[in-house]
């Protein structure tokens, strides 16, 4: 039998290693399979979790089943620039990705439920003495897909299954930004046709000058779609697909900024363009006091460049494909092997507009440029008795973001897992799963800072080394009545 | 069987290794190959204009890679950040000192800003004018000589805490001649820093050299010349050339009368700066009759002379002890240099070369050594202080940086 295990896993490995993965998918939906490392297209657990494998898991259910669930993500990484070698950890806390399915059989082919889920997601913290901080030092987006879910089996052999997702989305940045890398105010400094503007360290202010503290927030409610398709070649062999529809969010929401104290001083008289700098003109009374006090008035509430205001953006959840296979082999094993495919190159730009800043400079472009992904998963599970089943897997997925886009928002990059997880039968009626994920990711050279002015990013700006890796938690409760 | 499946879990072995060990490196600076090299993975020179650059009464992104600093970076193998400025400079080079023509029409209070490249830290942190309490201290702070070029390399910072932003790993230090030489050109001895106060200034600075982390550090002796020696910078000129050049009708018709007491033998003792002395000359020529009069300010008296000797040696001293007692290098080297180069014709103008139109700065105004201020060494001379200072280095560390070319 181990024989037999080894076989499949070598026939999946022998496919090429640079394949690829989720940038921010969350794929841990589900405790049973977590445990075999996400595979179950072609046949889902039993817990509900098929709303999210493959709906069409749901057909041929008897009675009603909830389980409710969490995966607990302990993330653990970070940063190595190159030139002073300095190592900052991420400062992320435990993350929980809760999970929630109620099935209902309502006859012999037909299934009904709903599902509550959370398939795409990032949370970023990074301390505040990281450079990274300009880019983002606590950074969430979270997608809570509402499904509900319909699955009918059409014969003994095919099942077909679908769903309607209703998304909520929520966006959140926080940043800070670098006085160094500030445009001077055009009503200073006029900005040459086809130059970019002078920045505050063309005066000499050092890279990595704080003034001001930026939180962008916005949420969104939007709806996608889920089909999954279940096909018995026999008693032992299943096939699955499934497909999750792209989840589009025209975000709105409020940029608020506040100025955060340089403690510079102006140490000489200074002259840039009609504006004469005074020596010892504090730089924070320089940049927030009123226009009419010889000040920039950049934090002034209602006129200022820095006031509370709107902001929009769009982000797309990207549609995936899942295929997969599933044989049970004799004394309750089952050996299974997905394959996925996420169209994350709809990741391409993201732009942060500010509607309401004629100036234009607080808008950004950044551009992320991912790539479409596949993984490859494999997974062995086994009846050991009516109590206990337990589970093991190993899946391998590259990253979806280029060489020159890995940024501390998301320093992400190929993975390698382990999985490993089991299901008791605590009584009649109750179940309990539990998993255990462990994320090896490849280390991945990166920057801290996104390119001012909108420019395009290339690898030119990599300073440093991330490091990544995560150990992952789940565990479930599932009732049958 | 067994060896079969022996193969199939070494194969799974080396595809999930492949799979796992693509992984990406740091991009961290090189260590010099060199004996010594991890020493001088990081550089940085603190100081003054000399330091910075500062030629011919300006300095510019040219002039600023001539600097020694640039070159003993280069030599050690060390990344080189320097606060560029734009062309044509802030201010622009003179281009002729005698009219005051600067490079691109500029005039002194030109400053075309720092380029948009700016580095993630600065290797040469000196700023031009600074004096030791620059070292740790700007305006308001009194005492310390703020100015534009401060705000436009530093940014507000003071010397210090642009160089602990670099965490370096060893630096040079040439702080001093400003607090002598302020007082020399104003022929004011009580404007020199006193000798209790630069200890203090001085040390305070070392101190955050240390703070810092770095593994070593060279102080350089302050001046170019010992003034024992009578080494003066040719900014500087006897009072009895400018007596015998006067003798010889060199300034006729201008109304320009040099007195008799800067004749010989008292008038070799006394030295007149060129701000000064052409300064009367100009006034002469636009029609105001002038005279130069050796024994009254800014001149600057045999007395006063000898004062700044002592004071020079005095600093010299402290900087020396201090070295010592922290296990540093110390190097009177570029004054000696100075002192050879004075003595070597053509290297030291001893009074700027005049003319009718007046040369411009191509002539060498003040000699093959200095640029076109009298003050400045030339980028030769640049590039004779950095092969000194990477003997000292070696001397003292064991190193075997690469000598200057």
């Amino acid at each position: 039998m181990r024989a037999c295990v080894w076989y499949a896993l070598v026939l999946f490995a022998g496919v090429p290693t640079l394949l690829s993965a989720q940038g921010f998918g969350i794929y841990e939906q589900g405790t049973c399979a977590m445990g075999r490392a996400g595979t179950g297209v072609a046949a889902p657990c039993s817990d509900g979790s098929a709303m999210f494998f493959n709906p069409a898991g749901l057909a041929g259910l008897t009675g009603a089943h909830a389980t409710i669930g969490v995966t607990l993500i302990d993330i653990q990484g970070g940063f190595t620039d190159d030139v002073f070698q300095q190592h900052t950890e991420l400062d992320d806390p435990l993350i929980g990705v809760p999970q929630l399915y109620i099935s209902y059989g309502a006859t012999s082919k037909l299934g009904i439920g709903v599902g509550l889920f959370a398939p795409y997601g990032l949370e970023t913290r990074w301390p505040m003495t990281f450079d990274g901080r300009f880019a983002g030092y606590k950074n969430y987006l979270r997608s809570i897909y509402i499904q509900p879910t319909l699955a009918y089996q059409l014969t003994p052999r095919l099942s077909l299954g679908g769903g309607l997702d209703i998304v909520l989305g929520k966006v959140e940045l926080n940043q800070r930004l670098d006085l160094a890398q500030a445009p001077v105010p055009a009503s200073i400094l006029p900005v040459s046709p086809g130059m970019p503007p002078a920045v505050f360290g063309q005066f000499g202010i050092a890279p990595g000058t704080d003034f001001a503290n930026t939180h962008l927030e916005a949420t969104k409610t939007t709806v996608g779609a889920h089909f999954g398709a279940i096909f018995k070649a026999s008693d032992q062999l299943s096939f699955g697909a499934n497909f999750l529809t792209q989840a589009k969010f025209e975000y709105s929401g409020t940029a608020s900024f506040n100025q955060v104290l340089t403690g510079l001083v102006v140490p000489a008289s200074l002259t840039v363009g009609a504006l004469t700098i005074p020596a010892g003109t504090p730089i924070d009374v320089l940049l927030g006091a009123p226009v009419t006090s010889g000040g920039l008035g950049l934090f002034d509430p209602a006129t200022g460049v820095f006031r509370t205001q709107p902001v929009t953006t769009t982000i797309r959840n990207p549609a995936q494909l899942e295929l997969g296979v599933a044989y049970k082999l004799a004394n309750g094993w089952t050996l299974l092997g997905d394959y996925q495919l996420t169209w994350w190159s709809q990741f391409d730009e993201l732009d942060i507009t500010f509607p309401q800043d004629a100036s234009g400079l607080l808008s950004r472009k950044l551009f992320e440029n991912y790539q479409n992904t596949s993984g490859f998963r494999f997974g062995a599970e086994w009846a050991k008795s009516a109590k206990w089943t337990l589970r093991g897997g190993y899946l391998h997925h590259d990253g979806a973001a280029p060489a020159e886009t890995v940024t501390p928002l998301l320093p992400e990059g190929q993975r390698n897992e382990f999985t490993a997880g089991a299901t008791v039968k605590l009584a009649k009626s109750l179940t309990a799963d539990l998993a255990y994920q462990f994320v090896r990711q490849g280390d991945r050279r990166g920057r801290t800072r996104e390119p001012i002015f909108n420019q395009v990013p290339t690898t030119g700006s990599n300073n440093g080394l991330y490091t990544l890796h995560a150990h992952l938690f789940g565990v479930s409760l599932g009732y049958a009545f | 069987m067994t060896h079969r499946r022996g193969l199939l879990a070494a194969g799974i072995s080396l595809v999930l290794a492949a799979a796992g060990c693509h992984e990406d490196d740091l991009m961290s600076p090189p260590i010099p190959p060199y004996t010594g090299g991890a020493m001088f993975q990081r550089y940085v020179s603190m100081g003054n204009s000399i330091t910075a650059g500062f030629q011919s009464a300006g300095i510019d992104s040219v002039t600023q890679l001539q600097s020694y600093a640039a070159l003993v970076a280069s030599a050690m193998g060390t990344p080189y950040y320097y606060p560029g400025l734009n062309w044509p400079g802030c201010p622009p080079l003179f281009t002729n000192i005698f009219t005051g023509a600067r490079v691109a029409g500029g005039t002194s209070m030109t400053c075309l800003f720092r380029s948009p490249n700016i580095p993630p830290f600065l290797t040469n942190v000196a700023v031009p004018g600074a004096e030791v309490i620059d070292g740790i201290s700007n305006f308001p702070t009194p005492g310390t000589n703020s100015n534009a070029l401060t705000l436009l390399m530093l940014g507000g910072r003071t010397q210090t805490q642009a160089m602990m932003a670099a965490h370096p790993t060893f630096v040079s230090v040439w702080l001093g001649n400003n607090d002598l030489l302020g007082a020399a050109q104003a022929g004011d001895t009580t404007l020199a820093t006193d000798t209790a106060a630069f200890r203090v200034q001085y040390s305070e600075v070392l101190d955050s050299i240390e703070a810092a982390g770095a593994q070593g550090a060279l102080l350089i002796a302050v001046g170019f010349g010992h003034l024992s020696n009578n080494v003066v910078p040719p900014h500087f000129s006897r009072g009895s050339t400018w007596f015998n050049v006067a003798a010889s009708n060199a300034f006729a018709p201008a109304p320009f009368t040099v007195a008799g007491n800067c004749a010989s033998p008292g008038g070799d003792a006394v030295l007149v700066s060129f701000a000064y002395g052409f300064g009367l000359l100009a006034q002469a020529q636009a029609g105001t009759p002038t005279t130069l009069d050796c024994t009254a300010p800014p001149v600057v008296q045999a007395v006063e002379t000898a004062f700044f000797a002592r004071l020079q040696a005095a600093y010299n001293a402290t900087i020396q002890s201090q070295a010592a007692a922290r296990g540093w290098a110390y190097t009177d080297s570029v004054n000696t240099t100075a002192d050879s180069l004075a003595a070597i014709p053509g290297q030291f103008a001893p009074f700027p070369n005049i003319g009718n139109p007046p040369p411009d700065c191509s002539t060498n105004t003040f000699g093959l050594a200095f640029s076109c201020d009298g003050i400045h060494p030339s980028a030769a001379t640049h590039r004779l202080i950095a092969r000194k200072l990477v003997r000292a280095i070696n001397q003292k560390y064991g190193s075997a940086i690469p000598a200057v070319p």
